[in-house]
């Protein structure tokens, strides 16, 4: 083969080197992992993941009550994702939960519970026989891979739900005293009256998060962390 | 013995040189090796009994290094008709191959063409023709243009290598640094596909850079199979660094990358493939741009070598027939036309003409030809056509000898080089050494294991001795093809060292200082006798004379077209004059002496004969049927250029001395012309060479300039011996330089060339330890223990690359190199 003609095939080869390696999911260590971490999760709340057949969604509870659900069919009518949490330490602390946005934000007035709808998409979820919530988080992972991210300073993975919103787990339960991590982006809340200092049971604090184009940067959230083991 | 050049290839440093020195030097049979890195020569004196060129050549192979084919064989392409099938292709490679002097031949049928490569020293392009010929084919003419030079050849593809490989490293270093720096950059943050988010995909994007850094450690392979090789020898180089600095990029890497899979995802901020890949690119192009630099070096030769033409009309049968000019033969006539070049040396037997020499001389008055005058191959016949007789060809021709002079000065290794092999030969080991301490050093202050690495790679990269291999060798190039190209031929490059440290330069007088040739200066008659008349009767009187005082009467009678008369009678008084009947006259011809021995009274011409002699020159007295009838003065005068280029050398701090055998007078007399600041007068041919030795014991430095067999002693005993013009042979073969032009202004230009050149050298030497004094503790993390930056190892290869890279540019200022003169802008 003629120096010439090696010189040609070099750029094909390291093309398709490259889709193979794009495409190749065993190259996806963050995904991968992310499954296998999220099912010790599962396996270690107290409130073990559960189908809701009303909503046709899977959920885990914390111990303190709040709860991260994901839809088992993303091509369903409700919301993909929902954060389910006390609302009465955030209207203690100031809430009017008229100034909330309703696309986003629910308070049910009887239960007192404030509930968190996220919309990631409206593919449909196919499984072999009754889905489990594993199948339903590994499902997320397959089509909507974007979502699922590692957090370098926390040693966690998460789900980005939208609009900063997020729910995170260790990656290691046994090592992390942050177990599994109600992450709210408090920006709607503080202009819908919440004062930051007087919401009970939630930090108030700065993050490290890397923006669109992948630099670090300091951002405040309400965090509300548990530690499982 | 036999003394040998041979070509070294894969050469990348003064370690490499050495390297091949002491492989070579320990050889058994071997007297004496010596390596030029910039010309790549191993120059090799060796007892054949006991050595063998192979044997050599596989020394040279199993340390890791080459030897390029023999740069006398040429390669040339045959056109031939008559083939038919592949039975007509083997045919003429059978005949063909088997003549001696031919290497290999390959013909192609589709093309019509053989391929031969051959040495044509050994065998003549028509041999090879006859053979084909004789075979039943026709070989038709081969184009002059495709007779390439091997050397020239190797060096092409050399650079083009260099490039393709500096082009492939450098199409992964550029993606690879995006991937790598791109999204860390503080203000750009360059965008990165979702694909290849660190954060995100890590694996992915660890493996996407250890794909790309494959092609670059490729491009890169010499430096791991020389290095490693030289490494396993235990006698590490320029290549060695490189493998082991950009190795450990590499496995440290690739240990990041084996974290990664295993779930450790933030060791994709310990990827260092980036590292590796600029490393070896930017090494690539600088060692691409300096193998274009180090063949400008050697352009003088190349000019030199392209003066000579292609071809020759010979007379066959007393008809005009081209031929290559390898074909012709000594004792062949040549033709010559106004406009071409004289193929080769001869003597002019037909025909007059006006030849431009200054190719070769650098002298740019064409000289006159005519029948029984010498030509030289290269020069160019101006408006004449002349038929000359080849008395030199080849190898043997003025131009070949100069071409070799050069080759074998531009090979030659200055004293001051071998400060540059010692340093080089424990460099690389030391360096190994300190980048090990200092990586060390940083882990036990309790810095982290991709700190120290940095530092290790940092130190062994900028710390490439290449630039020092290459200081002293590529001035030498450049300032000796500089010198060729006017004329001034150092040999070697001891030489060229020795002249800039010339304190005081003895000039021989006769043929240096002066024409060589006395002139009539003045002609003094008496009694109302006309100054031409007077001078008709001397030169009749010396017509038969073989005296040089006697011809230059006579040439001076000559050139004022006086009558050529002819004496009847003729006698020589030896140290007295002569005595001659002319039409029925008797004029004498002399010295005091012959006066009184006559009895012939000087009278008033006493006074101005003593005035002629305290002028320097030699006045004769001439009587005419036993009474005074005047004088006739004779001379060698200073050449035109003689005081110019004395002022110059006092200008430039030199002592100038004249030294001649005449007497103390006469010298004195042209001493004051010409402006010298001491005179040895009336020094015997034989004592030359002790006055040269008693200006030594005064220590001073001396450079003897001289032109004749008898000066050949003092050029060898002065510390540089200067040959002039077209001096004779003996001269030549004992001096340290050569000046083609018979031109005096050329000594101090040489010594300023000289000047120039050491000064350049020290330059180059500055630089190149300059680079690695300041860069290794830079490197070693000096100035980041004081608060100070860092310095990361892809810039430590800039630096490193660009130390050579400013060397040999640096190097090449001496092409510009002006040979100023007084009164020349």
């Amino acid at each position: 083969m003629t120096s010439k003609v090696k010189l040609l095939l070099a750029p094909v080869a390291a093309a398709a080197a490259l889709g193979f390696l794009i495409g190749c999911s065993a190259l996806d260590v963050v995904g991968r992992t992310a499954v296998t971490t999220y099912r010790a999760l599962l396996e270690a709340v107290p409130d073990g993941p559960a189908l809701d057949g009303s909503t046709g969604r899977f959920y885990v509870q914390s111990p303190g009550g709040e709860r991260f659900e994901w839809s088992a069919d993303f091509s369903g009518s409700g919301p993909d994702f929902l954060i389910s949490l006390d609302a009465a330490p955030f209207l203690e602390a100031g809430l009017e939960p008229e100034r909330l946005s309703g696309e986003r934000y629910a308070l049910d007035p009887t239960t007192r519970r404030l509930a968190l709808a996220f919309e990631a998409g409206d593919k449909g979820f196919a499984y072999k026989g009754e889905p489990s919530p594993l199948e339903g988080f590994q499902k997320i992972v397959e089509s909507y891979r974007p979502l699922v991210g590692y957090h370098e300073a926390l040693d966690h993975y998460g789900l980005a739900l939208g609009d900063g919103n997020m729910f995170e787990w260790a990656k290691d339960l046994s090592k992390n005293d942050k177990d599994m991590v109600f992450v709210l982006n408090p920006e709607p809340l503080l202009a819908a009256g919440v004062d930051p200092a007087k919401v009970q049971g939630w930090a108030f604090a700065k993050v490290e998060v890397k923006d669109s184009a992948g630099a670090m940067m300091q951002v405040d959230k309400f965090l509300k962390p548990y530690e499982l083991r | 013995m036999k003394v040998e050049e041979l070509t070294v290839t894969g050469m990348t440093c003064a370690s490499c040189s050495s390297r091949v020195e002491r492989v070579v030097g320990k050889l058994a049979g071997v007297k004496s090796a010596s390596v030029n890195l910039a010309t790549e020569k191993l120059s090799l004196e060796y007892d054949e009994a006991v050595l063998s060129e192979e044997q050599v050549a596989q020394a040279v192979q199993k340390a890791g290094y080459g030897i390029a084919p023999k740069e006398d064989a040429k390669r040339v392409t045959i056109p031939i008709e008559g083939m038919t099938c592949a039975s007509c292709v083997a045919r003429i490679e059978k005949v063909v191959g088997r003549l001696e002097g031919v290497r290999s031949v390959a013909v192609n049928l589709a093309t019509e063409r053989a391929d031969v490569l051959y040495v044509p020293q050994t065998v003549r392009l028509s041999a090879i023709k006859q053979a084909i010929s004789g075979a039943g084919y026709t070989p038709r003419e081969v184009d002059a243009g495709q007779s390439v030079d091997l050397d020239a050849e190797r060096k092409r593809k050399a650079i083009r290598n260099l490039r393709i490989r500096f082009i492939v490293a450098a199409a992964a270093a550029l993606p690879l640094l995006y991937l790598a720096m791109g999204h860390m950059l503080p203000q750009v943050r360059l965008p990165l596909p979702a694909f290849l988010d660190p954060m995100q995909y890590p694996l992915v994007f660890a493996v996407v850079q250890l794909l790309l850094v494959i092609p670059a450690i490729g491009a890169g392979s010499r430096f791991y199979s020389v290095g490693l090789k030289a490494l396993w020898h235990r006698a590490p180089n320029m290549d060695s660094l490189i493998a082991i600095g950009t190795a450990a990029a590499v496995l440290y890497s690739l240990a990041s990358t084996v974290r990664i899979a295993m779930g450790q995802f933030m060791a994709a901020e310990e990827l260092y493939f980036e590292t590796a890949a600029v490393i070896i690119a930017l090494i690539l192009l600088g060692k691409s741009l300096e193998a274009a630099s180090k063949g400008k070096t050697s352009q003088a030769i190349k000019k030199l070598m392209g003066l000579a033409p292609k071809t020759a009309v010979i007379l066959v049968d007393g008809k005009d027939t081209e031929v290559p000019i390898a074909e012709v033969e000594v004792g062949d006539l040549v033709r010559v036309k106004p406009g071409e070049k004289i193929p080769v040396d001869g003597e002019v037997v037909e025909g007059y003409t006006a030849v431009d020499e200054s190719m070769l001389t650098g002298e740019s008055i064409p000289v006159e030809k005519k029948a029984g005058d010498p030509v030289t191959g290269a020069s160019l016949n101006k408006n004449g056509s002349i038929v000359f007789r080849a008395t030199r060809v080849g190898a043997d021709t003025a131009l070949a000898q100069i071409v070799k002079l050069v080759e074998q000065a531009q090979g030659s290794k200055a004293p001051i080089a071998q400060l540059a092999d010692v340093v080089s030969g424990y460099f690389v080991p030391i360096v190994m050494g300190i980048a090990l301490l200092a990586g060390l050093a940083w882990l036990a202050t309790g810095e982290s294991v991709v700190f120290g690495l940095t530092i290790f790679t940092a130190v062994l990269v900028i710390a490439c001795p290449c630039a020092l291999g290459l200081a002293t060798p590529t001035a030498i190039m450049v300032g000796t093809g500089r010198g060729a190209e006017k004329g001034i031929l150092f040999k070697g490059g001891a030489a060229l060292e020795q002249t800039h440290r010339v304190q005081t330069v003895v000039l021989d007088k006769t043929g240096t200082l002066t024409e060589g040739r006395p002139v009539v200066t003045d002609v003094v008659p008496l009694d109302g006798l006309a100054p031409a008349e007077l001078l008709r009767l001397a030169a009749a009187a010396e017509r038969g004379s073989e005296h040089p005082l006697g011809e230059a009467i006579v040439r001076g009678a000559a050139e004022q077209g006086l009558a050529a008369t002819v004496a009847d009678r003729f006698q020589a008084i030896p140290g007295k004059g002569i005595v001659a009947s002319i039409e029925g006259r008797e004029v004498l011809l002399g010295n005091e002496s012959l006066f009184a021995e006559r009895g012939v009274a000087a009278g008033p011409l006493a006074a101005r004969w003593a005035e002629l002699a305290s002028a320097g020159k030699t006045p004769m007295f001439i009587a005419v049927g036993g009474k005074a009838a005047g004088i006739v003065a004779v001379a060698d005068l200073p050449k035109p250029s003689s005081a110019r280029a004395v002022k110059t050398m006092r200008e430039m701090g030199l002592e100038v001395v004249m030294l001649t055998g005449d007497n103390r007078r006469t010298a004195q007399a042209v001493a004051a012309l010409v402006g010298v600041d001491r005179v040895l007068a009336e020094v015997l041919p034989k004592d030359k060479a002790e006055a040269v030795k008693a200006i030594q014991a005064e220590g001073r430095r001396v450079a003897m300039v001289g032109d004749g067999i008898n000066d050949a002693a003092a050029l060898a005993q002065a510390d540089i011996g200067i040959a002039i013009g077209s001096g004779t042979d003996v001269a030549i073969e004992s001096a340290d330089l050569v000046l083609m032009r018979d031109d005096l202004e050329d000594v101090p230009a040489a010594i300023a060339l000289s000047r120039a050149t050491i000064r350049n050298i020290k330059q180059n030497l500055f630089w190149a330890f300059g680079y690695n004094v300041l860069g290794i503790p830079i490197a070693a993390g000096l100035l980041h223990a004081f608060g100070g930056p860092l310095l990361n190892p892809i810039f430590a290869a800039a630096a490193m690359s660009m130390s050579s890279v400013s060397v040999v540019s640096n190097a090449l200022r001496l092409r510009r190199f002006r040979f100023r003169k007084k009164g020349e802008k």
